[in-house]
């Protein structure tokens, strides 16, 4: 009796999160070039900020000031030895940048996480329970979608100091009710299928029948959700280094170079041209994945694959 | 310099002849911030007190090369050691008409020291007991301990002058935005974070300024400062970025002046944390860190390399002292003298947000450090946030900061520096009882001529990481004629418009 529920449980897992198999990321790829270009391009961000240490050719944090705003090799007064040129503090703008993905592109996937898992099981508790657990979740879920983003983080970064630790943290809160929305949504329709019924009726726990039946129902969405937002809190981990509160200095995330480059723009713009080229291709790239993944893990679209 | 004063001389000699015309004209100006009240007891930050002058004036004044000139006072003497008396100008009208006396001046200081004005300004007069009516015209300002500083603590910044007359009928919270001083300009109006309006005072006792009116907008952003100065929406802006000088210098319809300020750049020493209570360890932090390299990437050249906290427009500022030069290696030797041939690690605080860039410098020194071993950890706070830690003396073990010294005066900068709080830690018996013999000395000169040992004391003994100073920028369209003054003061009266 039990296999069968089990069977009934993983059948509907089945139907709405498909295998991550090569042929159907083939398949995908036939199907939407744009999902390409994206994976493409997230891909060797990825590849530039984990072989950062091969790529780079000087220490990123090493200043040299005696040269200083040198430009690109392509201009006048450039050379290779400072590929894409110095900054005010002489510093390689290349190996910044490539070192700069690394951190722009783990505080941003880790926030991304982080809220992610604070608002499933959010929404996973408010939808299915249902309530006045419901009604205090969404309570605080409003509240905080209410609060305008960038203030909150500007006060709480402010008040508990700029580090990694804390801008994770702030980043955290200003994602985590988009995921909390969505799930309970869908939690809340699930709890009434037949499925889980038949579940509940042979007396499984609450926290079984959320952790074993809803949850992976849940799980494609929430996946889309995750792309689309470590987009966003890249955009937003530079808006908060562009203001000076980001990462503390020396370490170079790609928000940081763009603020810095801010007072040369005139005399050495490519000190932010190149970060902002590198923040819009990536937000671009992974906003491309993302309609791809939804693409390929929307039941509704799987028939015209 | 020589050249710079010389310069400023043949200027405002030019903009002095043709004084005897009416005001005329309107000149339109841009700055970084605009004063948050102008309440003279209630000023907050030093961006309000060197623009509020404009509108009143102080017992004393600088002229344009800094030196103390009589304003509101004719003259000054002291009479024992704590009393101060000034003899006041005659003829003197406020604004509306009210006459500025004796009674005037007691008025305005009992106000100052009242605890119940919570005066911002209480601590730059803390000194002075009370103040007594000699007769209309004479005042005789008694202070708790031997103040030689009172002339010029009575000056533009904190000895302006208030009507009683007016300041009762209006009330603490309206003379804020309607002051009534004796000053070269008059407040218009004024709309908080948008604009105001000053008009000349045309029976100014100085003469009537030349320009009759003058609007003034705060232009946050330095960017769009700039861009309203070229595009001729204003006439004079301060500051400007030092990366922009080269270009705004090529362009023919604008002049760019420099001016060095007495704003002076340091690095505290916290000297009771081991490794830096070792001398020899904070040599080596001056040793490794290249400032003439600073001055020239960071501001371009426009700043100069000081050997101490004494800026070079100071009294008895002795450039006979050499700055530390740039030496990593020394510094490596003198790190293993003290015991840290492998370096070590500290904290260094930073922060955004204040009147002058803290945090690019520091960034550099950081760097500096990191290259002769000392492993730095740098914070960076907003300036709000940071004020609280060095209340609390929360500070880490070196922090940036930078103090204008508004007094020109390098006891006032060595003991506000030598407090004991605030994160400045630093204290010596033979340098306390230095600045005590200078403080009793009324002469200038002899006054000067003992600040030469203070300045070798102070740098063998480097309690500080130090620094420079930095010019004070302002871009001008070549229809007006300005200049600026070397204290940070906006002094907008010599402003006059050309041909």
């Amino acid at each position: 009796m039990t296999g069968r529920v089990e069977q009934w449980g993983s059948a509907s897992v089945s139907r709405t999160l498909p295998s991550f198999g090569l042929t159907r990321l083939a398949r995908l790829a036939r199907r939407s070039a744009l999902a390409t270009v994206g994976g493409v391009i997230v891909g060797l961000v990825i590849v530039a900020a984990l072989a950062a240490p091969l790529l780079a050719t000087t220490d990123p944090i090493d200043q040299d000031l005696t040269v200083v705003l040198k430009p690109p090799f392509w201009l006048e007064d450039g050379s290779l030895r400072h590929p894409l040129g110095t900054d005010h503090l002489g510093r390689d703008v290349y190996s910044r940048l490539i070192y700069g993905a690394r951190i722009s592109l783990t505080i941003s996937a880790l926030a991304a996480l982080i809220g992610a898992a604070v608002g499933v099981a959010a929404g996973l508790v408010a939808g299915y329970l249902g309530g006045r657990m419901d009604a205090v979740i969404m309570r605080i879920v409003d509240l905080n979608l209410a609060f305008p983003l960038i203030l909150l983080s500007l006060a709480v970064v402010a008040l508990l100091g700029a580090n990694l630790r804390n801008l994770v943290i702030v980043m955290a809160i200003t994602t985590w009710m988009i995921y909390a929305r969505v799930v309970r949504g869908l939690s809340l329709a699930l709890r009434e299928q037949e499925f889980v019924h038949a579940i509940r009726a042979l007396g499984a726990h609450d926290a079984r029948i959320i952790a074993r039946h809803v949850l992976p129902n849940v799980f494609a969405p929430v996946v889309v959700i995750w792309t689309l937002e470590v987009a966003r809190v890249i955009l937003m981990e530079s808006a908060l280094s562009f203001l000076g509160l980001g990462v503390p200095p020396p370490t170079p995330t790609w928000g940081r170079m763009l603020a810095e480059g801010r007072d040369y723009l005139t005399v050495a713009g490519w000190i932010s041209i190149f970060p902002g080229i590198a923040i819009m291709v990536t937000v671009l790239g992974i906003n491309f994945l993302g309609d791809g993944l939804r693409d390929l893990l929307d039941p509704r679209l799987r028939g015209q694959m | 310099m020589t050249r710079r004063v010389a310069l400023g001389l043949a200027i405002v000699a030019l903009a002095v002849a043709p004084a005897a015309a009416a005001p005329s004209g309107e000149v339109k100006i841009g700055l970084a911030a605009e004063p948050n009240t102008f309440d003279p007891h209630l000023t907050v930050g030093r961006n309000s007190q060197i623009f509020i002058v404009n509108v009143y004036d102080g017992l004393t004044a600088r002229d344009a090369q800094g030196n103390l000139v009589p304003a509101l006072a004719e003259s000054w003497k002291r009479l024992t050691p704590t009393t101060w008396q000034f003899a006041l100008r005659k003829g003197v009208k406020f604004h509306n008409g009210d006459d500025f006396n004796a009674e005037s001046v007691k008025f305005t200081l009992d106000r100052a020291t009242n605890p119940e004005t919570k005066a911002t300004i209480s601590s730059e007069l803390g000194t002075i007991a009370s103040t007594e009516i000699v007769d209309s015209f004479t005042v005789n300002v008694i202070t708790r301990t031997p103040d030689f500083l009172l002339p010029v603590r009575l000056g533009e910044l904190f000895g302006l002058m208030l009507s009683p007359k007016h300041t009762n009928a209006v009330g603490k919270e309206a003379i804020a935005t309607r002051p009534n001083g004796t000053g070269p300009f008059k407040l218009v109006t004024w709309s908080k974070n948008d604009q105001m309006v000053l008009e000349s005072n045309e029976s100014y006792w100085r003469g009537a300024p030349k320009v009759k009116k003058i609007t003034v907008r705060p232009i946050l952003e330095d960017a769009a400062r700039i861009a309203a100065l070229q595009a001729g929406e204003v006439d004079l802006i301060t500051p400007i970025p030092y990366a922009r000088i080269g270009e705004l210098k090529r362009n023919d319809k604008l002049v760019i002046k420099t001016i060095a300020a007495p704003r002076v750049f340091h690095v505290t020493i916290d000297v009771r944390k081991p490794p830096f209570d070792n001398v020899k360890v904070r040599q080596a932090l001056n040793y490794g860190v290249d400032v003439n390299a600073i001055v020239k990437s960071l501001y371009f050249g426009y700043g100069t390399r000081l050997a101490t906290v004494v800026d070079k427009g100071a009294l008895g500022y002795d450039p006979s002292v050499p700055p530390y030069p740039f030496d990593p290696n020394k510094a490596k030797a003198l790190l293993a003298e003290a015991g840290f041939p492998n370096g070590f690690e500290t904290e260094f605080d930073s922060f955004t947000g204040s009147i002058a860039d803290h945090a690019k410098p520091a960034e550099a020194i950081v760097g500096y450090l990191q290259k002769v071993g000392v492993k730095v950890k740098q914070n960076v706070f907003e300036f709000a946030a940071f004020g609280p830690r060095r209340v609390q003396n929360r500070t880490a073990p070196l922090f940036i900061y930078s103090i204008g010294n508004a007094y020109l005066e390098p006891s006032w900068v060595i003991r506000w520096l030598t407090q004991g709080g605030l994160g400045m830690h630093y204290k010596n018996a033979r340098l306390d009882e230095m600045l005590t013999r200078i403080e009793a000395t009324d002469d200038r000169i002899k006054r000067a001529q003992q600040y030469s040992d203070v300045q070798k004391l102070i740098k063998d003994e480097a309690p500080f990481i130090f620094l420079f100073q930095a010019d004070a920028v302002f871009g001008m369209s070549n229809r007006i004629d300005y200049t600026p003054r070397p204290d940070e003061t906006q002094w907008l009266y010599p402003l006059a418009l050309r041909g």
